[in-house]
């Protein structure tokens, strides 16, 4: 069957299997930042942004969300320009292997879209869907932390459009 | 597994989606976070019940009628502030934020996995659920609860919350944030001249099926609110829950104990 659907703000007609996982068709169709951990909804590493919340991707059936906004990691920064959540992920030794980065990059994006000024609980709130194995998370709060700071100087230019 | 669904339905309104189901081979779809956990769906078709104006919360002369695909989410931020407030607590402390974005009351309900914070949350809040198809009615929780109405050519279309001017107090307890409850119990009271006059307590997660505790309902009626013979009648309170490698019955059953004493505190 045919979906329509829009990734990163581009429309897309993607042809899927009614059966088809959200993350297996963003994964098929070259969005690679989504990744796969567990396909049961324990882990968070497959959280992308449908129409600007956050969701697991493994637990949603692509049919469910024709004509909605989908948000990827590739949608939010580059290699060449990254998000300030990322940059500030990066300076506070949040990342080891990266595999659960991409999916707490896009909850913390969402949570600071709502609240610039969060606290430590509701950040702790904001990325409980996450695993991850490498840090302990300390590093991933303060990195969030001080995204939050740095973004709230000029918001305007770390959100992009209403539905992300 | 889902690799015989080969159809997908996005009816847009309930009568059209009982059409569907009629037919046999289908199986709604609302959530859709109970899909991926293992076991085979035989179903070739989904019902997409995402487009069927079920998700909305509404305010009436008797209470608080919420659609059927509502999420989590949406209960949990919705402003409840009479005992009510169990409902939205249990919502906004199952599962964790994304999975909260997806799951739907109604999904939850049709399937209840022993682990769902909702049914004693509506338990406590004497809840009526409504169902359109072959078993169209509107059922008492409990009822609900102990009949399984879903035949699989009817929906669950709507849940009644009574107006409830006491106390509503939930408590969860799970390892971490974002584990399974290994006991939830809602607890509410109504307190007339300092003396409980209503009370319901409901309890889930640590017995095959949610339940009220009505015999120690009972013997709490007509108390003072402040009386030191709550924390006695509680700690009699026998309750068989199942045990597993992460908590044993007698870690479960204190936990309820707990709760209970604890829901009192809060209002004495
Ligand atoms: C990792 C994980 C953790 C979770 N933790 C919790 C938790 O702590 N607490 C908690 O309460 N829940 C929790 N859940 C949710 C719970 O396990 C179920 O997945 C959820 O309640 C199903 O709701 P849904 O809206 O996703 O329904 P769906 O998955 O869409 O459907 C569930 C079943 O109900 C049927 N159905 C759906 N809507 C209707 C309707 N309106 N009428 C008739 N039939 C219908 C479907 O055909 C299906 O059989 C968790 C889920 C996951 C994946
Ligand atoms: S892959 Fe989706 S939550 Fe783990
Ligand atoms: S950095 Fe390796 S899982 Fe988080």
């Amino acid at each position: 069957m045919k979906i329509n659907l829009t990734i990163n703000g581009k429309s897309r007609t993607l042809e899927i299997h009614p059966s088809e996982t959200l993350l297996e068709t963003l994964r098929n169709n070259g969005f690679n930042g989504v990744k796969f951990g567990c396909g049961t909804g324990d882990c968070g590493a497959c959280v992308i942004l449908l129409n600007g919340e956050p969701v697991n991707s493994c637990q949603i059936l692509t049919a469910a969300v024709e004509a909605e906004s989908i948000t990827t990691i590739e949608g939010i920064g580059s290699m060449d320009k990254p998000h300030p959540i990322q940059e500030e992920l990066v300076k506070a030794g949040a990342i080891q292997c990266g595999y659960c980065t991409p999916g707490i990059v896009l909850s913390a994006y969402a949570l600071l879209k709502s609240n610039l000024n969060p606290s430590i609980d509701e950040i702790k709130n904001g990325i409980d869907s996450h695993l991850c194995r490498c840090t302990g998370y300390v590093k991933i709060i303060e990195g969030i932390k001080n995204a939050a700071e740095r973004m709230s100087s000029s918001p305007k230019h770390c959100f992009g459009n209403k539905s992300q | 597994m889902l690799v015989n669904v080969k159809n997908w339905y996005r009816p847009e309104s309930v009568t059209g989606a009982l059409s569907v189901m009629k037919k046999g081979g289908v199986i709604p779809y609302a959530g859709g976070t109970s899909f991926h956990r293992g076991g085979k769906i035989t179903a070739a078709g989904m019902i997409d019940l995402r487009k069927l104006d079920l998700d909305f919360i509404h305010e009436t002369e008797s209470g608080t009628t919420i659609g059927a695909c509502t999420r989590f989410k949406d209960i949990a931020n919705y402003d409840f502030t009479d005992g009510r407030k169990i409902l939205k607590e249990a919502c906004s402390q199952a599962a964790s934020t994304s999975l909260r974005n997806l799951i739907t009351i109604g999904g939850s309900l049709s399937s209840i996995p022993p682990w769902s914070n909702i049914p004693a949350a509506l338990l406590a809040l004497n809840a009526e659920i409504e169902i359109a198809g072959t078993k169209a009615s509107k059922f008492g929780i409990e009822k609900f609860l102990t009949e399984k109405p879903m035949d699989g050519t009817s929906l669950i279309t709507r849940i009644y919350i009574p107006k409830s001017s006491g106390f509503g107090i939930y408590y969860r307890y799970s390892k971490t944030r974002f584990d399974y409850s290994l006991v939830d119990t809602a607890v509410y009271i109504e307190v007339k001249d300092e003396k409980i006059e209503t009370i319901r307590i409901a309890v889930g997660n640590l017995l095959p099926k949610a339940r009220r505790l009505p015999n120690l309902e009972e013997s709490l009626k007509g108390l003072p609110i402040n009386s030191e013979r709550i924390a006695d009648l509680v700690d009699k309170l026998e309750i068989n829950p199942t045990s597993s490698s992460i908590a044993s019955k007698e870690f479960r059953s204190n936990l309820v104990k707990v709760f209970i004493k604890r829901a009192f505190k809060q209002v004495g």
